[in-house]
């Protein structure tokens, strides 16, 4: 078995209303992120009360989740880029650090350096 | 300038947020009812009202004479709008000798006019001084302090710079700025109108305008510098950031600001807001163009505009602008006066001679005279106004008596008071309607039947279907039900002929299944295109399977781009057009493939795709076309062998021609594996499998409440309309089929249901449907009333017998209905024969100068979810959506819950749409259709150039300048346990929003206990008992 290089990274879980994942997904995309990963038929609760999850006539109506993971410098960038987004809508962004063995998958670095 | 990555998707998350409130416009071809105000929604009713009224620069509710008319003619509660003047009097300070609640209903019932102006000088001491006569004590000019804080209140904010500049010069580069930006649009966003395309769309609307901008030299002219402002920024986001930071517009201030820049031509913005969103639409996968590219061509411009006339000595940038009120407030005053709008006409004159001297002394002295002369008049007016309410209330002697204070009191009360007015108008008028509705409804629940009826019909819950179901059910042993007009089958229809899929269900949805509709003889056999395709398959047995290779299902596997130009063009277009003359009858392919069907017809459409190709390429004869070569050309394109020799023998290609050609099929044909796979999953998704049909069809019965006692024949009813040279034509077609007409899915949940599988697995789950129960589709036009059944071959011949009566029955109902209609369309309204009302109603069909064919959906005002037996008796007059309901079998709630999120929410859109298409069908709505010229081939703008208009046309809504739709919240009423019906609407977050909110009126009516229940301003309120409620005869009488 041959040596794994982990590699550091940060993951960003956003949780949004489903009507706005175009919005999200294209934000995401023109920061240059590589990939991300979408759960739908969330449910939770907030400041503005329980939100029943179930999908029902209206595909809208449901929360999403949108796990991204990004390297540390892309991180400001896309949180100053959500900023006038939740100003004015519910929703949450988690940061954590995370590490990845397949850095090319998520970062221009990771095909420079051979990966 | 260049920005940093954060700041320009900062940027792009401030446009988004910026466009909410601009409601999406759908294009025309298939016209969506929504709320216009539709951004505001998460606001209760009355503020959004206001802020759209701000927004819009519109009215939202209608002017105070046309209540008064309604009033007049009992459509109002006086009895609630008394109250409601009662309980805002109690609030409010009392008036020493003033009964204020009898000032205010005289103000509402006697007078026109709106009574408590604004002054924005004259102070109460004036108007009193003006009312006693005694004279105005000297007043002051405004302070300093005062004025500048009024002018930067007015100017600066997030009030856009060039408007804040019209209103000082009166240089209308709000007006040129619109014009432009509307050109602009024009050409990027055509879809097929205009005979010479832009050029570049490709690269996006910014990307595209921009290079044509720099080089126009009709703007350079016009000394419009619009490649200078292009030269410091390369992307739309920085184009925007350098105007703004340009004209000195502070950052917090920009979201605002955009919104009000978007908001004036809110019909292009709402356009572009709902393009850049749309899935799968096809202009905007090839030229996409966004709110984010929209707001920087419409920022250039402004800054070329306002640098041009900034050449002037005009003040054109935020700071000039600071400078010139703090620097010479008086000046800006008057500026703003005489150029605003709102000048004094008498002193116009001198007025704008002083700023045309500009001497300073010379303005001052203006200023003082203009500013007495203003107090002075607005001082005179508001008494008058007083004095005219005093004279309906009876209180002429009180009024002179009034203290100074006191008369500031009631100014005051007056102002409030005419600022929810609206509301209270709309409030007593909603409650006469809902005791309408609850005095005639009938709480008896039905008796147990003791034999079937003849037949059962299923109507959409369109209010248009209320009045053909009263006449069906009058014709004879009927029984009618109500369901979304898409009979909750979410379809993608592929239509015979054409290439490309339609989406037949709400535009909430997204269809997972395709139908295909196939003919049922056999083809025409003068179809050059088709028949070269068919050739390639006849090593294909089976037959079920050759309809697939067929024009549609090229389109459905390649798109049809590659149809018409690449394959077959102009053998595909001639086609096209002759099988719209006369189309022939045929059938819906409605279950799945297997694998190996799906396979075959891959591999069928890949040969014959080859075998164009090569003759396309290399001009070879049919006979030379082998079988060997075209498999040789498949293996080789798909990667399962190096070479294509006979091809290459053939005609005579060295080995690198050769593998340029298989790159080409690869590429260019799209015979390659990956794209094998996906077509592979496109012809998955045609069909339902066996679950899903019966889940279909067990949930359109159960919502209905229809799981026994069925008849021999249970009509699936659609509607559609047809007119003649009518862009709105998509508008009076069925919404939940999202603009089309509901005859399709119709067929599809008929021919679900008559299957015997399905029938047996539906037995299963406890819904028995006999052998003999036949579901037949039919089609209600609603322009002319008739009822036509469809797919009759498929029917049983046991049935045959019945269809005569079948058929009379539907007739008379349709004469009757017309009969019924006729006088509401007509100018004098005339009594005819149901003969001669149906041939009017089939000739308004037919008539391209008819501008009014059918009145659609105007008059809804009802939303009733529950049995037949609660309305049976209750003529509505097409004015209520009706969706049949069965509580008893719906104890989890589910069923109910559907039809809230669903059909009731289209309703609520259909309902607000109207409702603003009536209270200013010049800003919500769209004006007359005379004047009505189609843009782009999606909408509609008033005369050559502007906006494109929103919103229902006034011949839709008004009646020869009144309102012919009576503008009123959606008065939605559920049939069920009170318990039952509230933890529906707390559930459905959508529905609970609109409730809390006030956007509809909702009433629960318990069957079990009799009592019922409305929800009013954040309370449950018991109403009295539906019988014991007498609605007293509206006499006319003056206070």
């Amino acid at each position: 078995m041959h040596n794994l290089n982990f590699s550091p990274l940060k993951k960003l879980e956003i949780i949004l209303g489903g009507e706005y994942q175009s919005f999200a997904t294209d934000l995401l995309d023109r920061a240059g992120v590589k990939g991300y990963t979408i759960m739908h038929n969330l449910s939770g609760k907030g400041s503005h009360g329980f939100h029943e999850g179930h999908l029902m006539f209206n595909e809208d109506d449901v929360l999403i989740m949108i796990i991204a993971a990004v390297p540390e410098d892309m991180v400001e960038p896309i949180l100053e880029g959500f900023a006038p987004f939740f100003n004015e809508h519910s929703g949450v962004v988690f940061i954590s650090d995370i590490q990845v063995t397949r850095l090319v998958k998520f970062s221009d670095q990771g095909a420079e350096s051979g990966e | 300038m260049s920005l940093s990555l954060g700041e320009k998707l900062k940027i792009r998350s401030t446009v988004y947020v910026a466009g909410e409130p601009i409601p999406f416009f759908w294009p025309m071809r298939s016209f969506i009812h929504h709320n216009p105000l539709h951004g505001l929604e998460h606001l209760p009713f009355p503020e959004a009202v206001e802020q759209g009224e701000r927004l819009f620069h519109a009215r939202g509710y209608l002017p105070r004479h046309e209540y008064q008319r309604y009033l007049a003619a009992g459509e109002v509660d006086r009895e609630r709008l008394a109250a409601d003047v009662a309980a805002f009097a109690n609030r409010r300070e009392a008036v020493a000798g003033i009964d204020l609640q009898q000032w205010l209903m005289a103000l509402l019932t006697e007078v026109e006019a709106p009574v408590a102006l604004s002054p924005t000088l004259a102070a109460t001491e004036d108007v009193h001084a003006a009312l006693t006569g005694a004279t105005p004590a000297a007043g002051s000019a405004p302070d300093a302090a005062a004025l500048t804080r009024g002018l930067r209140a007015e100017l600066l904010g997030s009030r856009p710079v060039y408007e804040a500049v019209d209103t000082l010069y009166g240089t209308e580069i709000g007006e040129e700025l619109d014009e432009l930006v509307v050109k602009s649009c024009l050409d990027f966003f055509d879809e097929g109108q205009s005979s010479w395309g832009m050029p570049g769309r490709e690269q996006g609307f910014f990307a595209a305008w921009r290079e044509l901008a720099i080089r126009n030299g009709r703007l350079f002219l016009r000394g419009l510098h619009i490649e200078r402002i292009l030269a410091r920024a390369s992307g739309p986001e920085e184009v925007i950031a350098h105007v703004m930071r340009t004209l000195g517009v502070p950052e917090s201030q920009w979201a605002a600001y955009f919104t009000r820049e978007l908001a004036r031509l809110h019909g292009w913005a709402g356009f572009i807001r709902w393009r850049s969103h749309a899935k799968h639409y096809h202009w905007s996968e090839h030229f996409p163009g966004d709110l984010v590219d929209l707001l920087a061509v419409r920022l250039t411009f402004a800054l070329a505009l306002l640098t041009e006339r900034g050449r002037r000595n005009l003040a054109t940038t935020v700071d000039a602008l600071e400078r010139t009120i703090e620097g010479r407030p008086r000046e800006t005053y008057l500026r703003h006066e005489l150029h605003g709008g709102t000048i004094l006409p008498a002193q116009a004159l001198k007025v704008e001679q002083a700023l045309a001297r500009a001497k300073p002394e010379r303005i001052d002295r203006v200023f003082a005279d203009y500013v007495g002369a203003k107090r002075a008049h607005e001082a005179r007016r508001q008494a008058e106004r007083l004095q005219e309410l005093a004279a309906a209330a009876g209180g002429r002697d009180a009024l002179g008596q009034l203290s100074a204070e006191a008369l500031g009191s009631l100014l005051d009360s007056l102002q409030a008071f005419e600022r929810s007015e609206g509301m209270v108008w709309l409030r007593a008028m909603e409650a006469r309607a809902t005791g309408r509705l609850l005095r005639d409804v009938n709480l008896t629940p039905p008796a147990p039947r003791e034999k079937r009826p003849f037949a059962q019909a299923l109507f959409c819950i369109d209010t248009r279907s209320e009045r053909i179901r009263r006449h069906l059910e009058g014709a004879g042993d009927y029984q009618t039900y109500g369901i979304a007009g898409f009979f909750g089958v979410p379809v993608s229809f592929m239509e015979l002929g054409k290439g490309s899929e339609t989406h037949l269900c709400p535009v909430l949805l997204t269809p997972k299944n395709v139908v295909m509709e196939m003919p049922v003889g056999a083809r025409q056999p003068d179809m050059a295109a088709v028949t070269v395709l068919e050739k390639a398959l006849h090593e294909l047995k089976e037959s079920v399977v050759s309809p697939f290779v067929t024009v549609e299902a090229i389109g459905l596997l390649f798109g049809l781009d590659m149809v018409g130009k690449t394959l077959i063009p102009r053998q595909y277009n001639q086609w096209r057009q002759h099988l719209h003359e006369d189309k022939p009858a045929t059938h819906l392919l409605l279950d799945k493939l297997d694998r190996e069907q799906a396979d075959s017809i891959v591999r069928a459409v890949q040969r014959a795709v080859i075998v164009k190709a090569v003759e396309q390429e290399y001009e070879l004869e049919t006979e030379q076309i082998t079988d060997t070569l075209v498999r040789e050309l498949r293996e080789a394109a798909m990667g399962h062998q190096e070479r294509a020799p006979e091809l290459a023998g053939a005609v005579r290609l060295d080995g690198e021609a050769e593998q340029a050609f298989l790159q080409r099929l690869r590429q260019v044909y799209r015979i390659d594996p990956a794209f094998a796979r996906l077509q592979m999953e496109q012809l998955g998704r045609i069909g339902f499998t066996l679950d899903e049909q019966v889940g279909f069809v067990g949930q359109a019965l159960r919502a209905i409440g229809l799981t026994e006692g069925f008849s021999r024949f249970i009509l699936l009813v659609g509607h559609g309309s047809t007119s003649e040279n009518n862009p709105y034509e998509s508008a009076l077609d069925c919404g939940a089929c999202g603009g089309d007409h509901g005859l399709v899915n119709a067929r599809v949940l008929a021919q679900m249901a008559n299957k015997a599988e399905v029938r047996e697995r539906l037995r299963e789950q406890g819904i028995d449907i006999p052998d003999d129960a036949w579901f037949a589709p039919a089609l209600h036009n609603t322009t002319t009333d008739e009822v036509q059944l469809f797919d009759l071959d498929h029917m049983p011949p046991s049935h045959a017998v019945y269809i005569d009566r079948l058929h009379n029955g539907l007739t008379a109902a349709s004469r009757r209905c017309a009969q019924e209609r006729m006088p509401t369309l007509q100018i004098e309204p005339s009594e005819e024969e149901p003969g001669d009302a149906y041939r009017e109603a089939r000739r308004n069909s037919m008539d391209w100068s008819q501008v009014r064919p059918e009145w659609g959906l105007s008059g809804n005002a009802y939303f009733i979810i529950g049995r037949r037996a609660l309305t049976r008796d209750l003529p509505l007059e097409g004015r209520a959506f009706l969706h049949s309901y069965d509580y008893r079998i719906d104890p989890k709630r589910r069923l109910l819950e559907t039809i809230l999120t669903g059909p009731l929410v289209v309703g609520q859109w259909i309902n607000m749409e109207h409702y603003f298409s009536t209270v200013d069908n010049e800003r919500f709505g769209s004006g007359s259709k005379v004047y009505h010229n189609v843009a782009g081939r999606f909408g509609v703008m008033t005369g050559n150039l502007g906006d494109l208009r929103t919103g229902l046309p006034s011949q839709t809504v008004l009646d020869q300048g009144r309102p012919y739709h009576q503008p009123l919240r959606l008065i939605t009423v559920i049939e069920a346990p009170l318990e039952q019906a509230r933890a529906a609407v707390e559930n459905v977050i959508a529905v609970k929003h609109l409730v809390r909110n006030g956007w509809i009126r909702l009433v629960v009516i318990d069957p079990e206990s009799g009592k019922v229940t409305a929800y009013d301003e954040g309370e449950w309120v018991d109403q009295p008992a539906a019988s014991a409620q007498s609605i007293p005869e509206e006499s006319v009488h003056h206070a």
